[in-house]
């Protein structure tokens, strides 16, 4: 699989001197991978911390354990939901523990859990072990899953009748893991109350699995085509780009994995028009 | 070889309606008085002599019509101008005038920041603010929820009044704190619902005291800056609302950034 990432600091964030608050690892296991992408809460002093705690405690938590492809759905169900539990413990305990060490949390070992609120994220993970995908999410991080069928067999057998070459099956993307509804609640973060409670976890079984990528909020504008773009009613929400995301795909099988076409688009003048922090982190097959 | 060329999506950027409320009372009209013995000091960008409305009519075509916008900023923000004296009106775009707002198409009232070409206003009349402020208030709900419905992602809308009075009544009686407190109500309790931001702008001769009845958390007294400044200052404040910050907050971010600015501009004349 090729795993490519990038995370661009928002232009909004430029304009007020703070830094990237999002964070994204990927972890590569050979036959398996583990993504996390994390979204520092702006208003927080040390969200970007927060961000990094925990896109580090997803691909730790959630490399343990990861069922074997030829596993039962319910036993992926299984793993991820309870993946998902320890991933808000992992990094509570880590936020606490960081706090405690840098004067965040004044109270002793054996005193309440200082308030991990000022390192606020939200998280998404996914863990592609074709043809299985995990997610596990808190907030409003988004995801979605590539396919790309077989060559159909009557391009086919039109490509053999007029000598020109076979045309493969456009590859598709799918929004698995929406992001938030625009005007709906705020986001949940890891350090809210009943974080553990609020965690959404699902698996994905797709035969003709070609990529999955996950993103932060900010990017919902550079990826997601409104319905009318379809023509589709407002109801209908919004429609993962095949522009952004298959495009994507192709570019990075052209050219080996290399992320410096993303990272150029985050950072140009059409990804301007929103002022948050952008990151997208992908797994494409790349056919072996 | 791919049939999709990696490019951005269409169509889901996010919105923020910007309500301006300006005073185009008769006050406006009227030169800055000019103390006896010396000349009257004008802020940069206001020509001594010159009344208030026509340095902000300039100040408004050269903002809309200059590179004063971001990327950010054309793409997100929609503009809705009302102007107040006697009457309470709006900008039908449609049209190119000001419009009472029952004779207005709300579809045409905001505008791309970017296509808002400004009218030329004149100055006349009372100052019926709080009439203006409920007018904006509905305005600012109806066009919040439409893009709501549209499935759009959409900003709270952000008021900004900009006033070089005191509020008066339908006689042209001053208005005390009492009159105020029912629209002063409904502005609080909209911004703690998370529907609005409002933030009052008093330039020279306005009521401070009066602005912060209404306003109590939200009143900036810009009487040194020109109307472009001030429009500068207003559009930047927009950009920086991010939707987990209070009303509270972000009227101390907007003063904050004020501050900063004023600090930055007399360090700029200190070392000229």
């Amino acid at each position: 699989m090729i795993v490519a990432g990038a995370a661009v600091q928002g232009t909004g964030h430029l304009a007020a001197g703070r830094g990237c608050q999002d964070a994204f690892k990927a972890a590569d296991l050979g036959d398996a991978v583990v993504l996390a992408v994390a979204d520092g809460a702006g208003s927080r002093e040390r969200s970007a911390l927060g961000a990094h705690i925990a896109v580090d405690a997803a691909c730790r938590v959630l490399a343990e354990g990861i069922p074997d492809a030829r596993d039962a759905p319910e036993t992926w169900t299984r793993w991820a939901a309870a993946g998902g539990a320890r991933l808000v413990a992992e990094y509570l305990g880590a936020a606490a523990a960081v706090l405690r060490a840098t004067g965040g949390g004044q109270p002793p070992s054996d005193g309440p859990a200082p308030d991990a609120g000022a390192l606020a994220a939200t998280v998404a993970a996914a863990v592609v072990r074709p043809p299985w995908v995990a997610f596990v999410s808190v907030g409003d991080c988004f995801g979605t899953v590539l396919t790309q069928g077989a060559a159909r067999p009557g391009p086919a057998m039109e490509a053999a009748r007029t000598g020109l070459a076979p045309e493969t099956a456009a590859e598709r993307c799918h929004l698995v893991l929406p992001p938030a509804v625009p005007g709906g609640p705020g986001p949940v973060f890891l350090s809210s109350p009943g974080a553990a409670l609020r965690v959404r976890s699902f698996v994905v079984w797709e035969p003709e699995l070609s990529g999955v990528v996950l993103a932060t909020d900010g990017c919902t504008a550079l990826s997601l085509d409104h319905p009318a773009a379809h023509g589709l009613p407002p109801e209908a929400g919004p429609v993962p780009s095949e522009r952004f995301f298959c495009g994507l795909a192709a570019t990075l099988r052209a050219n080996g994995g290399d992320a410096e076409p993303l990272r150029a688009l985050l950072s140009g003048p059409e990804a301007a028009r929103t002022g948050d922090d952008l990151t997208v982190l992908c797994a494409v097959l790349d056919g072996r | 070889m791919s049939l999709y060329e990696f490019g951005p999506a269409e169509g889901y950027h996010e919105r923020q309606p910007v309500l301006l409320l300006l005073d185009t009372s008769a006050s406006m009209g009227r030169p800055a008085e000019q103390p006896p013995g010396r000349p009257a000091e004008q802020p940069p960008g206001r020509p001594a002599g010159q009344p208030p409305i026509d340095a902000l009519n300039d100040a408004l075509v050269r903002w809309f019509d200059g590179e004063r916008t971001t990327p950010r900023l054309r793409a997100r923000v929609e503009v809705c101008l009302v102007a107040f004296d006697s009457r309470v009106r709006v900008f039908d775009h449609g049209r190119n005038e000001l419009v009472p707002v029952e004779e207005a198409a709300s579809d045409r009232l905001f505008v791309p920041v970017d296509g808002m070409r400004p009218p030329r206003l004149e100055a006349s009349g009372l100052t019926r603010l709080t009439d203006a402020v409920e007018t904006a208030l509905e305005l600012a709900r109806s066009r919040y929820r439409t893009l709501q419905e549209q499935h759009v992602p959409v900003r709270r809308p952000f008021l900004w009044v900009l006033t070089d009075g005191a509020p008066s009544d339908a006689h042209g009686n001053p208005m005390d704190p009492a009159a105020l407190a029912g629209t002063a109500r409904r502005v609080r309790l909209g911004e703690e619902r998370g529907e609005f931001v409002l933030q009052a702008v008093g330039v020279r001769g306005a009521d401070l005291e009066l602005l912060q009845v209404l306003a109590p958390k939200a009143v900036l007294m810009l009487e040194d800056l020109s109307f472009g400044q001030i429009l500068d200052l207003l559009f930047q404040s927009s950009d920086r609302i991010t939707p987990d910050r209070t009303a509270d907050d972000i009227h101390r971010d907007v003063r904050q950034y004020n501050e900063k600015r004023e600090r930055m501009r007399r360090l700029e004349e200190k070392h000229r």
